[in-house]
């Protein structure tokens, strides 16, 4: 593996764990509005 | 060196975001949010929106991962054939393995999320949905059968039903017509298009209906399909389940696609390049199913009022 290959792999990891964070921290609120939707009044 | 290059060696290493994005089909799935949106907003009893919402995510997340999975097991074909050879795995951006865990992932969070949010009944619609595409029609039959997509046609008529079970917890009359429609729109759909791209299909050695049969054949099963498809979009009025609103557009709309039918079918073009009639039709049949949709929802918005 030569150190072009290395950087694009690492530039790769990077923003995959961007995302993955942001869904992450998507993924958090939505469960929260879920839990506050059943507790809430009965639709 | 730029990111194309290494792909080559980078197999089984990191795969781009990009490349597991498009392994779940995102133009695909705008049809699919759509009708099991139409779907929920058409069912008899309010949801509440974020859980309304959550279900949409739910189906959404559902086809992609059965999206991945279809990518997964046909990789070999997509190969082969002009349209699909850039797909990331064909492509060499992405392995199998990754595609592999990724929809069976995807697939367990959606059902899951389905049945936490709204209810199990909607979630074990939605995973027979996910395994009936991957099991029945990906690995089954679309190899075997030129009735395929006939067959596969039936998981991408889930969408509505799943849509109306999460809010009320059951299927009646209405989402089971949706169901049919969709399960009989998809072969004029889908024939249309491989009329016009036949010589692809020939190559991957897909039995596609034009490659086994022949174009007359297919223009003939055209028109056969389209016609219970036009009274199966028609029959909510008559039934009571829906108002004349909905009634006069879907008459209007399905006799334009049948009309268009029959222009495929006495067209004798050959060469792609000539196949106006296939074009039209193909083009229509999805500007048919959103219009359509979009009625049944607009009309059960007046029935409130």
């Amino acid at each position: 593996m030569t150190p072009q290959d290395e950087q694009e792999i690492r530039r790769r990891q990077k923003s995959r764990a961007a995302i993955m964070g942001l869904l992450l921290g998507a993924f958090a609120i939505l469960v929260y509005a879920i839990s506050i939707a059943k507790m809430g009044d009965p639709w | 060196m730029n990111s194309a290059a290494i792909t080559n060696q980078a197999q089984g290493l990191t795969a781009d975001w990009r490349d597991l994005l498009a392994l779940t089909k995102p133009r695909v799935m705008t049809l699919v949010v759509f009708t099991g949106l139409c779907g929920l907003l058409v069912a008899p009893a309010p949801i509440h929106p974020v859980l309304g919402f959550t279900a949409i995510l739910c189906i959404a997340l559902g086809a992609g991962a059965a999206a991945a999975l279809n990518m997964w097991w046909e990789s070999d074909i997509d190969a082969l054939m002009k349209r699909t050879r850039s797909r990331p795995i064909p492509a060499g951006r992405l392995d199998r393995q990754t595609a592999l865990h990724f929809g069976v992932g995807l697939s367990f969070f959606s059902v899951l999320l389905m049945g936490v949010a709204t209810n199990w009944f909607a979630a074990a619609i939605l995973a027979v949905s996910i395994l009936f595409y991957v099991f029945v029609y990906t690995i089954w039959l679309k190899r075997r059968t030129p009735q395929n997509i006939v067959i596969g046609g039936a998981a991408g008529a889930f969408p509505p039903l799943i849509g109306w079970a999460a809010v009320t917890g059951d299927v009646a009359t209405l989402p089971l017509l949706l169901f049919a429609l969709i399960f009989l729109w998809t072969p004029p759909h889908f024939w249309a298009l491989s009329l016009f791209v036949r010589s692809d299909y020939a190559k991957a050695g897909v039995p596609m209906l034009p490659v086994v049969a022949g174009a007359t054949a297919t223009r003939i099963q055209i028109l056969l399909y389209t016609l219970p498809m036009a009274a199966a979009a028609v029959a909510p009025w008559p039934l009571g389940l829906t108002g004349a609103t909905y009634g006069i557009a879907a008459a209007m709309l399905s006799a334009l696609f049948v009309a268009l039918a029959v222009r495929v079918l006495l067209s004798g073009a050959a060469e792609p390049a000539e196949m106006k009639a296939e074009k039209r039709l193909f083009a229509y049949s999805i500007l048919y199913l959103f219009a359509l949709f979009g009625a049944l929802v607009l009309d059960s918005r007046l029935a409130v009022l």
